[in-house]
């Protein structure tokens, strides 16, 4: 168990576990929090976790959590870490998780909030009859599984080349919406029956739609380059890769759990289950998560179109003027250099990228730009608000209804399908996205650029 | 009492029991069909739509088994757009065979990402109370 005094207070944001903790860890750990948020980070076991992280063979520097940490499975969320890939080190698609390439999405119009306020609730609920949660019957089309294949191969571009996007939405997402060294035949037929019918899907649980508007801009120059005005109306996006995504990991978590022995792999953690990045075992979960990530990618473009279609519908535009400004993803491994990063519940934030924070339902979220310090971290910052409370205490202390009424005063509209569903989600449930935001601000791992304000959130039908 | 709700941050985590090993994969079936359809009979498309299979799974060890079990009636629940009862369970030494009815339902109530290793454990519990337990989390 870990307590505060075993930390060592490196900055003011910034805490250590060294390597002596605990005999199995080959590195140390680090925590990005501020003195008050530590406080809440030992009630329950993301620093356990974390230590966890650190005894992963072939691990780099130091194991990383970032400020909106909390429990995960395996790896905590916020979690980051980066292995060597030659000499022993390893790939995990625990640490990855079951929601490959969950991420971000946002769109930038040319109106104002009070452009389209007379039409907010028209757009909101033309956006959610038109974006299927996937979890009821819908109108989900169903891919034949070559045309599967091509998206898990292809990512957003297949979208696009089908005409459901422009260049620049692939000009201006995270890999260009396609990791090239995907190999469908890496996927399982369970995998690919799980999918084919959630192209363009949302889900549930904490997955959204907001229609927003840039609320304060913190940085100018970097606003002007990202296109940014206040009282700009922006649409954010919040979804991973849906069932096949999740059967991937399902299917590579048992698969490479079966193969540790014959590598001599002990872990403190099943659900960190890894392999040799040079394995077998290793290279086909690579090849296999790249398919992961491009379907994300793709359900996110298929999205990015619907609005697009609801946007012109409502406003009866002939052209609608909704621009991709990025798309970043929060759980993911990417090769950067010659180090394997990984990212659960953490973006990547290289030098002038954009980087999209989303806040929990209903409160603030953030675009950020990722900066040189970060190399520190490896180029990783924060992905969100992080959970506090339970899903079954939000459930049985808050009351969907009020929550509803209460944003509603605030002038945000919600539309939503289970009040369970929002009292789940609750903004009570989760960290204060600000606090969160200002500590990678205040490191260096990224800077503030804008603060969104929401105007409507849609979650799935 | 077949399972009980646990705190968990972010995901959902059970507590299991069962008389018998059996009884408490059966049990832990019907905790992760009670969470994709709460009330099955109201959303139920037809009851005359129930078909029978068989589905037999080997894994290293029991734990393991069980993740594997329940991830094999998801990915069956979502794929044919329904929720699964075990009508009859065998354990074998290499693994288990079990037939499971299918209902389709009009939605889910809850997307279950998948059945996690975290925290599980089968293990006996001592007398008086007896029986057999395991915590179990679901990635929501």
């Amino acid at each position: 168990m870990v307590q505060k005094q075993d930390l060592t207070k490196i900055n003011d944001y910034l805490w250590e576990i060294p390597k002596s903790f605990r005999k199995d860890m080959r590195v140390p750990a680090r925590v990005y929090a501020d003195e008050k948020m530590l406080d809440s980070v030992f009630k329950d076991k993301s620093l356990e976790q974390l230590v966890n992280l650190a005894t992963l063979p072939g691990i780099e520097k130091y194991s990383l959590v970032m400020p909106d940490v909390h429990e995960g499975y395996g790896s905590p969320i916020g979690g980051v870490f980066a292995t060597q890939t030659k000499e022993g080190g390893i790939i995990s698609p625990g640490a990855v998780g079951y929601d490959i390439n969950c991420g971000i999405h946002l769109l930038k119009s040319d109106l104002s909030a009070s452009e389209i306020s007379s039409k907010l609730d028209d757009l909101a609920g033309e956006i959610q009859k038109t974006v299927p949660s996937g979890l009821g019957k819908g109108h989900l089309k169903k891919l034949d599984i070559r045309d599967l294949d091509r998206v898990l191969e292809d990512g957003a571009q297949e979208i696009v080349r089908r005409g459901h996007g422009r260049e620049e939405d692939i000009e201006n997402c995270e890999a260009n919406g396609r990791l090239e060294w995907a190999d469908a035949s890496a996927v399982s037929e369970t995998a690919k029956k799980r999918g084919r019918d959630q192209v363009g899907t949302l889900g549930s649980g904490n997955h959204f739609l907001e229609i927003q508007k840039v609320e304060e801009i913190f940085d100018a120059e970097a606003a002007k380059t990202f296109s940014l005005s206040k009282d700009q109306v922006v649409i954010m996006i919040h979804t991973g890769s849906r069932g096949l995504g999740h059967q991937i990991a399902t299917d590579y978590i048992r698969l490479i759990l079966q193969a540790m022995p014959k590598y001599g792999i002990r872990l403190p953690d099943k659900e960190l289950a890894c392999a040799s990045f040079d394995s077998p075992e290793g290279q086909k979960y690579f090849k296999a998560m790249a398919c992961g990530a491009n379907f994300a990618w793709a359900n996110r473009q298929m999205i990015t179109h619907y609005i697009r279609q609801s946007w012109k519908k409502v406003f009866n535009f002939n052209n609608e003027n909704l621009n991709t400004l990025y798309d970043v993803a929060h759980n993911i491994a990417k090769l950067e250099g010659d180090l394997l990063v990984h990212r659960k519940g953490a973006t990547r934030a290289f030098p002038g990228q954009p980087v999209l924070i989303p806040g929990s339902m209903g409160t603030a979220s953030y675009v950020l730009v990722g900066t040189e310090k970060g190399e520190e971290a490896f180029f990783s910052t924060c992905h969100g608000a992080g959970r506090t409370m339970s899903r079954h205490q939000a459930i049985k202390t808050l009351s969907g209804k009020e929550i509803i009424k209460d944003l509603e005063s605030k002038g945000i509209l919600i539309k939503c399908y289970s009040l369970r569903g929002v009292a789940e989600e609750a903004p009570k449930a989760y960290k204060d996205v600000d606090e969160v935001v200002e500590v990678v601000h205040q490191a260096g791992l990224s800077k503030k650029v804008a603060r969104l304000k929401p105007l409507a959130v849609i979650k799935g039908e | 009492m077949k399972y009980e709700i646990l705190p968990h941050t972010a995901e959902l985590r059970f507590r299991i029991y069962g008389k018998t090993t059996e009884e408490l994969f059966i049990n832990a079936a019907e905790a992760m069909a009670d969470i994709l359809n709460r009330d099955a009979k109201s959303t139920r498309i037809h009851a005359n739509d129930a078909k029978k299979e068989i589905i037999k799974i080997q894994s290293v060890d029991v734990n393991s088994l069980l993740v594997d079990f329940l991830n094999e009636i998801l990915a069956k629940s979502q794929i044919n757009k329904c929720i699964y009862n075990v009508s009859s369970f065998k354990l074998h030494e290499s693994g288990l065979e079990a037939e499971i009815i299918s209902h389709p339902i009009k939605r889910f109530d809850e997307d279950i990402k998948a059945v996690t290793y975290q925290d599980i454990d089968i293990k006996k519990i001592n007398p008086p109370a007896g029986g057999w337990q395991t915590d179990l989390v679901f990635d929501i």
